[in-house]
């Protein structure tokens, strides 16, 4: 397959990561538009039940170590239709947040007591505990921490019987796309388990959308640029070469000048024909005399 | 030049002229008449026009031109007199000027300006004082002829301006620096000539030198690190504390004008002014500035504007101070004069910009109705401050997802501006719309009913480069997970030709979006990805040109993911993508789309990837992949691996 080198200016730059930083890369795979789906496990006194949920991510800002989207839970016993909820969640990147949640009713023994659940977790405990993990090196870890808290519910009313006072401790796999998760509600039963997988939407391969949110250009200086032609119109290949006359004697001037002095000339002979006088004579100046100076 | 007309009535001010004009009035009246013109017309506007329009101003100028050269020649009794009509004659002139751009007209035609710069020159301190302040009132307005400080001798006489000990005068040389420096040439040759030390001995001078100074030196140090240097280097800083401290002062002129120059220190020299202190001194004291009544609140909105803007620091600054707040509450106090009511808008834009509390706090206090009914004013520059304050508040996801921004009460005005008689206005509200229309609803309603795709489609095809990039930015952000009835839509309103010479335009942004907009398109490739082949695959043709041509990397990772997503689809679709360029970069971003592609390539259960693989393998783009095994970038690397464990199934085999 033919290949083509593009000179880059500024060095292997990737979005959302400043250089010597600790946070986690960006990954495509959580990025704006990817969804996600599998099931949540969700226990109460009575039962276990396994809830079929879609995720989609909305939107994401590195900088600040946020995203949102929504959840959309199928099959759930007490609603006519799939549950939809919006959520915000919180990246652990050592900047913006750490592991320590520090809200939401969840003490730090919780938060270690959660993350210690993923496999992935394991290397890091020991910096965890002291701090939060305040000084870790997230930059080429190949799972990313959140934390999302659903915010509102989209499509039912909140007399519908299910809570969003919890949050999830969740973990991104980056190589697979693949997410778990544990809910965490004081009231609730512990532990109960998200699991989703990067879904392809039944193509045979992963495809991705964007978009781009406006924010405010520079008042910018003016730079003066040729407008766009209109549709159809074409530039000439070649531009015109202008030789300028030679003492203003040109080619066409010339031609039109001497047509005109002959006919002139032609034209006073027949008046003078047909009047039988001189042209002179016609207009009134008197012949014969010379210039009659007198001398 | 009224003479004596033929009808027997004649207005007052018309005899009052006649007299002045007359050569037969002694001057002893005619000291009288003018003084008795200069307070008829003191703060009136009406009788400023009366009066110019009856020819008073060459009748005045003539008279002080006249006592100008007495005073020259003759000495003795008559200077007395002269010095009097003088100093009359100059407040009269400088009252007509005085707010009053057709006064001011009047007198620059009339070539008085030389004769007022003669009078600074006088003996008599009472005729000097008259001039300057007269040549201030001229210098206040835009029109007043440019000072040329490059010139020595101009340098020099505006050195002795600000040296001497008359207030007016030293204001008067303060004023013609606000007034005529420009550029940073004639920056540096003010500072040069150590016009900045005399402007800092002003500061501890009288009130109006005060402010006359801050305005100057805020004009002499604007985006000019060298000048800012010099002001804050000597004297250990000492200047700059001056100037901290009044910030403080009790006139609100003073407040505004000392705020205004800490920030263009801060702004042209970022290692100056960072402390905590001084910014929150700033924010609480424009904080303050807006409440004022009067034309220092009308501009405080706008120095605040300049404090805050692309600075995240300084907004969670004002945030904590309720600045949001306050704005709000202005919109709810108003109406106001349209100048305060812009500045109002555009802070808040400021303020919306990065941070997510500030544009909550906004939204909760009904900013969207007051932007609903600006959409609609009949000044244009409020129109756009409204569009641009909607296009920052909407740069909120989460308010984006609950459709606050979608109902018809917005989105039918905004639409109605895109055919605006104002290009800044259409540009703004394009910038508006194109975070608006992101509203994760698979189809957008409203929009396309209000006539939005419309516009948005006659804008793409606009001569002016800004709005063709804004409108196709929108329809991008329109088209992003839409379904395909939508997308249809759009490429039936678009038309594939246009389409395709919006891939081919002169600017890098426009290409950049329009294969945005075409990788939208063909996200879900079941059905929409026939457009691409659509007359004889112009689009994907013109894509691959463009791929081969483009050099500017934005464009070329667009376009490197409208091929990964066409190889997502069926078989096809992934030969067709086959047949494109491959760029190579050392740009992550473009690493990541082009293993994309091929991952989706060499994607297993699709039934021609084994023979795809082995072109891959012929090309050496399997080898290169598994270079990029090793990439610093995890992305890349976790990518890499995904494909050449795809390939090497099937190599394998």
């Amino acid at each position: 397959m033919p290949v083509r080198v593009v000179e880059t200016s500024s060095p292997s730059q990737v979005s959302g990561i400043t250089p010597g930083s600790n946070t986690p890369p960006p990954c495509t795979l959580l990025s704006v538009g990817q969804g996600f789906s599998g099931t949540q496990n969700v226990s109460n006194s009575q039962k276990d039940e396994a809830w079929k949920v879609n995720v989609q991510i909305q939107g994401i800002d590195l900088d600040h170590g946020y995203l949102c989207g929504t959840m959309e839970a199928l099959n759930v016993p007490m609603a006519d239709t799939p549950v939809v909820t919006f959520w915000e969640g919180e990246i652990v990147d050592t900047k913006n947040y750490t592991f320590f949640t520090g809200k939401w009713g969840a003490t730090t023994e919780d938060d270690i007591k959660h993350w210690t659940q993923f496999p992935s977790f394991s290397p890091l405990v020991g910096k965890v505990e002291v701090d939060g993990g305040k000084f870790l090196d997230l930059s080429n870890y190949p799972y990313i921490f959140m934390r999302w808290k659903e915010q509102y519910f989209v499509n039912v009313g909140t007399d519908c019987g299910l809570t969003i006072a919890g949050f999830y401790y969740v973990c991104f796999s980056c190589s697979d796309g693949s997410i778990n998760g544990f809910y965490y509600d004081p009231n609730s039963s512990p532990f109960q388990k998200l699991e989703l997988k990067s879904t392809n939407d039944g193509r045979s391969g992963f495809s991705f959308s964007s978009y781009e949110l406006q924010n405010s250009q520079k008042r910018a200086s003016f730079k003066i640029q040729a407008a766009k032609l209109p549709a159809g119109v074409e530039l000439p290949k070649e531009e015109p070469k202008f030789n300028a006359p030679f003492l203003g004697f040109t080619k066409t001037a010339e031609i039109w000048n001497s047509r005109a002095c002959m006919i002139g000339l032609i034209g006073t002979f027949i008046v003078e024909l047909i009047l039988n006088k001189g042209i002179l004579q016609i207009i009134g100046v008197d012949i014969g005399k010379g210039l009659d100076i007198p001398l | 030049m009224p003479a004596s007309s033929p009808s027997s009535r004649r207005t007052r001010s018309e005899e009052l002229i006649a007299r002045l004009n007359s050569v037969q009035t002694p001057s002893e009246a005619k000291l009288k008449d003018l003084r008795d013109l200069k307070n008829q017309i003191i703060g009136n506007r009406t009788k400023k026009l009366d009066f110019l329009n009856l020819g008073a101003m060459p009748c005045i100028v003539s008279i002080l031109a006249f006592v100008v050269s007495s005073m020259h020649s003759e000495g003795g009794a008559g200077q007395e007199l002269n010095e009097l009509i003088a100093i009359q004659a100059a407040a009269a002139i400088g009252s007509f000027a005085c707010g009053l751009e057709f006064g001011v007209k009047a007198v620059l035609e009339v070539g008085a300006f030389a004769i007022l710069m003669s009078l600074l020159s006088h003996p008599n301190e009472k005729v000097v004082d008259a001039g300057a302040r007269t040549l201030k009132l001229i210098y206040q307005s835009k029109l007043a002829p440019k000072f040329e400080f490059v010139k020595e001798k101009n340098m020099g006489f505006l050195l002795s301006l600000l040296s001497s000990k008359n207030e007016n005068v030293t204001g008067l040389g303060a004023n013609i620096i606000t007034h005529s420096c420009q550029t940073s040439m004639e920056q540096q040759a003010l500072s040069d000539a150590g016009v900045i030390t005399k402007l800092v001995s002003l500061l501890e001078g009288s009130l109006s030198q005060r402010e006359a100074s801050l305005e100057s030196l805020s004009y002499v140090m604007k985006e000019n690190p060298e000048t800012v240097t010099k002001f804050v280097g000597p004297q250990n800083g000492r200047p700059v504390n001056v100037v901290t401290e009044l910030i403080k002062d009790k006139y609100p002129r003073t407040r505004l004008l000392a705020c205004t120059c800490l920030i263009i220190i801060r702004n042209t020299c970022t290692s100056y002014l960072q402390d905590a202190g001084i910014k929150t001194g700033l924010v609480l004291a424009l904080l303050e500035l807006l409440d004022d009544p009067g034309q220092v609140g009308d501009d405080a909105p706008f120095v605040l504007s300049s404090l805050i803007a692309e600075k995240e620091d300084l907004q969670m600054i004002a945030f904590d101070a309720k600045v949001v707040d306050k704005l709000c509450n202005h919109l709810e106090t108003g109406p106001f004069q349209a100048k305060r009511l812009q500045g109002i808008f555009l802070a808040l834009a400021d303020m919306c910009s990065e941070l997510e509390c500030c544009r909550d706090r906004a939204l909760s206090l009904e900013a969207l109705s007051y932007i609903k009914d600006a959409l609609e004013h009949d000044s244009a520059d409020i129109r756009t401050a409204a569009c641009i304050f909607l296009r920052n508040l909407s740069r909120s996801v989460k308010n984006l997802s609950a459709g606050h921004f979608t109902d018809a009460t917005v989105t039918s005005p905004m639409v109605q501006l895109l055919c605006d008689s104002c290009t800044s206005v259409q540009i703004a509200a394009l910038g508006a719309i194109s975070n608006t229309v992101v509203n994760f609803t698979a189809h957008k309603s409203i929009f396309m009913q209000c006539g939005g795709l419309k516009q948005l489609v006659q804008l793409s095809k606009s001569m002016d480069s800004a709005i063709r990039v804004n409108a196709i930015w929108a329809l991008r952000n329109l088209a992003f997970l839409v379904n395909n009835r939508c997308k249809e839509e759009i490429l039936l309103e678009l038309t594939t030709p246009t389409l395709t010479s919006l891939i081919y335009d002169p600017e890098a942004s426009v290409q950049e979006q329009a294969f945005a907009l075409v990788r939208n398109l063909i996200d879900v490739p079941q059905d929409s990805v026939k457009y691409v082949f659509a007359e004889d695959g112009l689009l994907l043709h013109a894509v691959g040109r463009q791929l081969h041509s483009t050099a500017k990397v934005e464009v070329l990772i667009q376009g490197m993911y409208i091929l990964s997503n066409l190889a997502s689809g069926n078989e096809i679709h992934k030969e067709a993508a086959m047949d494109q360029l491959f760029p190579q970069s050392t740009d992550s971003r473009l690493q990541i789309a082009a293993v994309w592609a091929l991952v989706n390539l060499t994607f297993p259960n699709s039934p021609g990837a084994c023979g795809r693989v082995i072109k891959l393998r012929n090309a050496g783009k399997v080898s290169q992949l598994k270079t990029m095994v090793n990439d610093p970038c995890l992305d890349v690397k976790l990518r890499a691996r995904m494909a050449v464990a795809q390939s090497m199934m099937f190599i394998d085999a």
